[in-house]
Formats: structure tokens, C-alpha cells, sequence
């Protein structure tokens, strides 16, 4: 069985490691690459600050909400364990910001001690008259990037700098699956006009007496529009910008403006914080992820096509849900090849 | 001294109490002369090895609603810092965290519940993180660090015409030439100046190491054993020695300590650049603060004592030194009340 994965950001990454640690012992043989174009720290999952949190509305596919939690309760279970820093992962607290009153997410108790902010807290942040407080975990991309590497380098699983032009060239020389995990880029590989990219810029500075996120919200923006800050293991991630169909993958200085305004207004303390790198990525924005099976037919052969892909600005919040879906459609497509033997040996 | 001279006073000890004490004087009383007097400065007091947590404890002999006055002082002093553009320079944060207990205290609210911030009982689900422990309280206090603490201090003073001297003082009666109020911060050195044996030490050894991950705080109920992430390093706790005046850190301890806050956050195991520090608590079963008049002969000396606040030094400060500047300002006022000869 041979299966290449396109793409090497959390989601290409997450779902190589899921599928090879549950099928590796159970096949004769599971040989798995991963190709991209872009490897760490050039991905967009490196430039995410990495908070867990999902957008605030339910989502329309309601698989999406149990792929959330799935991560979240899968990342916890890290936490205790002393490699859990190695991971870029850390529980992290702090506050969401609104000017109304909202109601509360659909995740709040996923999240641990979930609670409205006091009237004294608010006074902290003047602009804002209604938030929340809850504890969540921070899995820093670059970081979670590096960890996966070693634990797919260390199963033997090979990565590929290879820029792949179709489905068809993969199937036709190495894969009998492919695993699409291109993310933002995947209409180059087949059509999607409901896959856009949401351009955000950010600024990661190094204010080390920040110890929570805050996260502001304005309906009439939209989601990512607001500031927001979000301390990592290092440094201080400093965003705000979300701007639909945006290619240009420079920074802006309005855009950086616009950040550090919006968070400096926001957090005064960070007025002399030192500027350690600013970035730009692209949101693989979506109605909703597309995570589906498709079967090429190449030549005289079938390839399957599991497409993991569209998982907008929660990525990382949805990842190992996702991960876990695909593994399933892919021990199905195993099934249905008669593939599931056990060698005597394993048994 | 005629009544509308300048008052010299002189404050010995340059700890928290010592440099707090000074600046509320000079906000406090009017045409006065401020020298802080000590042997030691930051980084070398014991508020510098104090992780400076703003979770208060007990004084047995003080009476609680003093103690709430004096943490919601210092919480709102310090509060107001920390949402400041200051709060870098000051060494102020925010944290998070949780206050773990193996057994349900008897008191599940303490006096200070409502001084922090959302302080509620910690859920099922948080609990999961300490298999050993059964309570929990999770609050968002303050820390408070002396390295840059006392240096803001000191700063803040010159800048209102303080005067900083290095010297260490023996006998009060040394200031009585050229001071006319001394105001005693010495902690643990009040048991000479004061000759207060009620004031012991109780040492306290504690790590600082590279752990930024760490974003909240744990502390075992007991007090013992503690995580409190700072600015630029965590530290790890501790101990509680009655009677021990050794500041030599023990390796044996150390290594307690680094086991003891593993097993509560396991991820420490990948901390580094660990420094052994250790501190002597000025304990005492209350804080001393009240105003003496020292008599030699024909001499008199006014003192305010300001000591003795064990563990809570951090967090009570500013309560107290407001309180001993308001001491200080009587004392000041009977010095420029112009009295009969019979009264002296």
C-alpha cells in the first residue's frame, strides 16, 4: 500500500502520522511520502499563532464541531506528559473580547473553566463591555511542524520537495491513495471555487510578562478582523487582518499598522515590546472543510483521493479530528480492497 | 527643629518595605527629607529572591480585615501598574493559575477571594490535571518582581529628591544626629535594632529556571510547593525552615523541589538554566507596625517600625507602607506642633 500525501503543513503532517499509526502493523506493507512544495517553517500553518479556539458561530457541518473537540481533548491528553513543551503544546487562559453581550459558544465546555469575565476584569479593557474567560492550549505550528517531522522521519516515513502539477502524475507513478492536504494552493490541483484564501498578516514580538490571550471580536468586521494577541512558548503573536481573495504574500505596512494599533490600544504594556518578525499567510478559507473521498481513474487503475483541505483559520484547532476522519475512509478503502490481513506474525 | 523646617527622616533597609515605605513618605508628608539607609540593595534583599505572588497569608496576631485592607492596597497599587505602559520597567504581570489542595481546606474561600480576579472552585475537569489533589481554587492574581520592582522604586524616589546610602546601621541612635524620624524596614535585622526576638527567620529555597512554556501558576495548598511563572523565568518552591539562617542553597533541596514541581507539571522536566536562590522569610506572628519613641537621657527618637511580614511581604506592601507613612505623618506633625517646655 502506497500512500502520498500532498501538502506538509498540520494537516498533511497530522494525517501522514494518524494513518501510519494506525495501519502500519495491520498491513504487509504501508509505505507512506509526503510531497510539498513547502516544508516548515515556509508553510501557513507557521505563520498561525496556534491558540485553539474555533470561530465563535456553529458550524455548518456539524462533523466539524466533533472534529474540534476531538482535537482538543486529544491535545490535552498530551498535556502531563514532560514532552509536551517539545510539541509547541501548552495550556494557555484568557479572555474574549465583545462590545454586546453575546451567547456562549457551542465550545464552551470543551474548554476547561469556562466562565463570563467580571465587571473588574473588563475594566481592563476599556473599549469592551462583555467577554469570556476560559483556559485553552496553545500548539505552536512551528514547533508542532518540527515534532511531527521527527515522528514521521523516525517511522520511516519519506518527504518529497517536489511541486506537484496533478493528481494523475502521483497516482501514475507512486500512490495507490493520495492524500490531499494542499490547503490554501488546492485549486491548482482540481477547481474549488468555494476555497478562497483569507490573507492574514501577523507580528510576533517578545513581551514575555504576557501570559494570556485576548482576543477582541466586532460582528460588523468579522472574525480575525479585531485584534488579537496571543502569547506562543517564545514570543507574542500580534494579528488582526483577515482579507478575503488577498494573494499578495508581502507584508503591508497599513496592515502592520493597523496590528499594532489595534493591539497596543488594546494591551498598552507593549508599547516598547520588541518587534522579533512579521508574516504573511493565507487562511485556506471554506464554506467548510472539504474531507472527502474521490476516485481518480488513471489509466486502467482506480486511485483514491482522500482531500483534506479548506479548514480556514482552525486548522490546528480541527486538525487531529480530521486526521482521525481520514484514517477512517482510508482503512474503508482498505476493506473494500480486502488489504486488512493480519500477518500471522502480529497475531 | 522650628515648625515649618524640613523633617529629615531616614528609613533603614532598602527591601520592598524599605523603598515602598520612602515613596509613600514623600507622596504623603509635606517638606520632608527622605534618605533610605541599608546594606543591602536589589538584587541582593530578600524581596529579590521572593517570587513576589500576590496570594497573602495568615498573620495569626493581626486582625483579618487589616490583612484585607492591606492585600486590596497593594492588589489595586499594583493592578493599576500592571495595565500600565509601566508595567515592564515595574516588573508587574498578570497570571493565571490554580491553588491545588490533597485534602478540602476547611476554609474553601479565603479573606482575599474577591481582591483577585474570578475567583471561583476549580471544575472536575481542571481537577484532572492533579490526580493527588481533590480542591481546587482558580483565580488571575498579580506577581510583583524585585529585581525590577525595587530598581522602579528607587527611581520613583530620586525623582521626588530621595537620597540612597549605603551603609549598615548597628544602633538606631547612629541616625539620631542627623535624622529626626527613622522609620525601621530592617526585617530580620529588627532583632538587633529593635531588639525584637519575635521576629525569626523562616528560609525559603527556590529555583529559577527557563521554562517559558509555563504560563500559569500552581500552588499546593500547603504552600510548599509552588510554580510561578514570571517575566524572563519561572520560579519553583520551596521550603519553609524555622529558625534556619543558612543562605547557602542545598543541592539535596534543590532536587526535592525540582521532583516535587515535575510531579505537579510535568513538562519542568525540560527546564533549564536552573538557579539555586534562597531567601530568610522576617516572620513574625504579626506585621510590627507602630510607632515607638526611643529614650536616652535627654534624647529622643522617633521610630516608625515597618517589619516582620514573613511570606506576605510582597503582597502586603503597599497596605502597610501606606499605613507607616500615615504613622510617619503624625510623627512629623507632633514634631511641628510647637509645645510647652512641660510636655518633653
Amino acid at each position: 500500500m502506497r500512500v502520498v500525501v500532498i501538502g506538509a503543513g498540520v494537516i498533511g503532517l497530522s494525517t501522514a502520522l494518524c494513518i501510519h499509526e494506525r495501519y502500519h502493523s495491520v498491513l504487509q506493507s504501508l509505505d507512506v511520502k509526503v510531497y510539498a512544495e513547502r516544508f516548515t517553517p515556509l508553510t501557513n500553518t507557521d505563520v498561525a499563532a496556534g491558540l485553539w479556539q474555533p470561530y465563535l458561530s456553529k458550524p455548518s457541518n456539524p462533523q466539524e464541531a466533533r472534529w474540534n473537540q476531538q482535537t482538543f481533548n486529544y491535545l490535552l491528553s498530551h498535556i502531563g506528559s514532560p514532552n509536551a513543551a517539545d510539541m509547541g503544546l501548552a495550556p494557555v487562559s484568557g479572555y474574549n473580547l465583545f462590545r454586546e453581550a453575546v451567547p456562549d459558544p457551542y465550545w464552551k465546555d470543551v474548554v476547561l473553566g469556562f466562565r463570563k469575565l467580571t465587571p473588574r476584569e473588563l475594566d481592563m479593557f476599556p473599549d469592551y463591555s462583555y467577554g469570556w474567560f476560559n483556559t485553552s492550549l496553545i500548539l505552536e505550528g512551528r514547533k508542532y511542524l518540527q515534532w511531527l517531522t521527527e515522528r514521521l522521519t523516525e517511522r520511516g516515513v519519506k518527504f518529497l520537495l517536489r511541486k506537484v502539477e496533478s493528481f494523475e502524475e502521483v497516482a501514475r507513478g507512486d500512490a495507490d491513495v493520495i492524500i490531499n492536504c494542499t490547503g490554501v494552493w488546492a485549486g491548482a490541483l482540481q477547481p474549488d471555487p468555494l476555497l478562497q484564501p483569507g490573507r492574514g498578516q501577523i507580528i510576533k514580538v517578545d513581551a514575555p510578562w504576557m501570559k494570556h490571550f485576548i482576543i477582541t471580536h466586532d460582528p460588523e468586521r468579522g472574525i480575525y478582523k479585531s485584534p488579537y494577541i496571543i502569547p506562543g512558548i517564545q514570543a507574542v503573536t500580534l494579528g488582526g487582518i483577515f482579507q478575503l481573495g488577498n494573494w499578495s504574500e508581502t507584508n503591508n505596512i497599513q496592515d502592520h499598522n493597523t496590528i499594532w494599533e489595534g493591539c497596543c490600544r488594546l494591551e498598552p504594556t507593549l508599547k516598547d515590546a520588541k518587534i522579533v518578525s512579521e508574516c504573511t499567510g493565507f487562511r485556506p478559507v471554506r464554506p467548510q472543510v472539504r474531507l472527502e473521498r474521490e476516485q481518480l481513474h488513471v489509466g486502467s487503475s482506480n486511485t483514491e483521493v482522500i482531500h483534506n483541505y479548506g479548514h480556514g483559520g482552525y486548522g490546528l484547532t480541527i486538525h487531529w479530528g480530521c486526521a482521525l476522519e481520514v484514517a477512517k475512509i482510508f482503512g474503508k478503502i482498505l476493506e473494500e480492497r480486502n488489504l486488512l490481513r493480519m500477518p500471522t506474525s502480529h497475531l | 527643629m522650628r515648625p515649618m523646617g524640613t523633617v529629615r527622616i531616614a528609613t533603614v533597609g532598602a527591601g520592598v518595605m524599605g523603598l515602598s515605605t520612602a515613596v509613600c513618605i514623600s507622596q504623603l508628608v509635606p517638606r520632608c527629607s527622605i534618605t533610605v539607609i541599608s546594606e543591602q540593595f536589589t538584587p541582593e534583599t530578600t524581596s529579590d529572591v521572593a517570587a513576589g505572588m500576590l496570594i497573602p497569608p495568615v498573620y495569626p496576631d493581626t486582625p483579618i480585615h487589616k490583612q484585607k485592607q492591606w492585600f486590596k492596597e497593594t492588589f489595586d497599587h499594583l493592578f493599576a501598574i500592571a495595565n500600565s505602559a509601566e508595567a515592564e520597567d515595574a516588573g508587574v504581570l498578570l497570571v493565571s493559575g490554580w491553588q491545588i489542595f490533597r485534602s478540602i481546606p476547611t476554609e474553601e474561600v479565603p479573606f482575599w477571594a474577591d481582591v483577585v480576579l474570578g475567583f471561583r472552585k476549580m471544575t472536575e475537569d481542571e481537577l484532572k490535571k492533579f490526580p493527588q489533589h481533590v480542591f481546587g481554587q482558580a483565580f488571575t492574581t498579580l506577581k510583583c518582581e524585585g529585581p525590577a520592582y525595587l530598581p522602579w522604586l528607587e527611581k520613583r524616589l530620586k525623582g521626588s529628591g530621595g537620597l540612597i546610602l549605603t551603609r549598615r546601621i548597628e544602633d538606631l541612635w547612629e541616625l539620631h544626629q542627623s535624622f529626626d524620624i527613622v522609620v525601621n524596614c530592617s526585617g530580620l535585622g529588627s532583632r538587633q535594632l529593635a531588639g525584637d526576638l519575635k521576629i525569626f527567620p523562616v528560609r525559603g529555597q527556590v529555583l529559577k529556571v527557563q521554562a517559558p512554556w509555563v504560563k500559569h501558576f500552581i500552588r499546593d495548598g500547603s504552600g510548599l510547593t509552588y510554580i510561578y511563572p514570571g517575566i524572563s523565568n519561572v520560579t519553583l518552591g520551596g521550603t519553609r525552615q524555622k529558625g534556619d539562617w543558612n543562605l547557602s542553597p542545598d543541592a539535596e533541596i534543590s532536587k526535592g523541589i525540582l521532583s516535587r514541581c515535575c510531579a505537579l507539571e510535568p513538562s519542568l522536566h525540560g527546564a533549564c538554566d536552573i538557579r539555586e536562590k534562597v531567601g530568610l522569610r522576617p516572620s513574625r506572628p504579626g506585621v510590627r507596625l507602630e510607632k515607638e519613641l526611643l529614650a536616652q537621657g535627654s534624647r529622643r527618637l522617633p521610630v516608625v517600625h515597618h517589619y516582620g511580614h514573613g511570606s506576605g511581604g510582597i503582597a502586603m506592601h503597599w497596605g502597610t507602607a501606606l499605613e507607616a507613612a500615615r504613622l510617619v505623618s503624625e510623627c512629623a506633625q507632633a514634631l511641628r506642633t510647637p509645645v510647652p517646655k512641660s510636655k518633653l
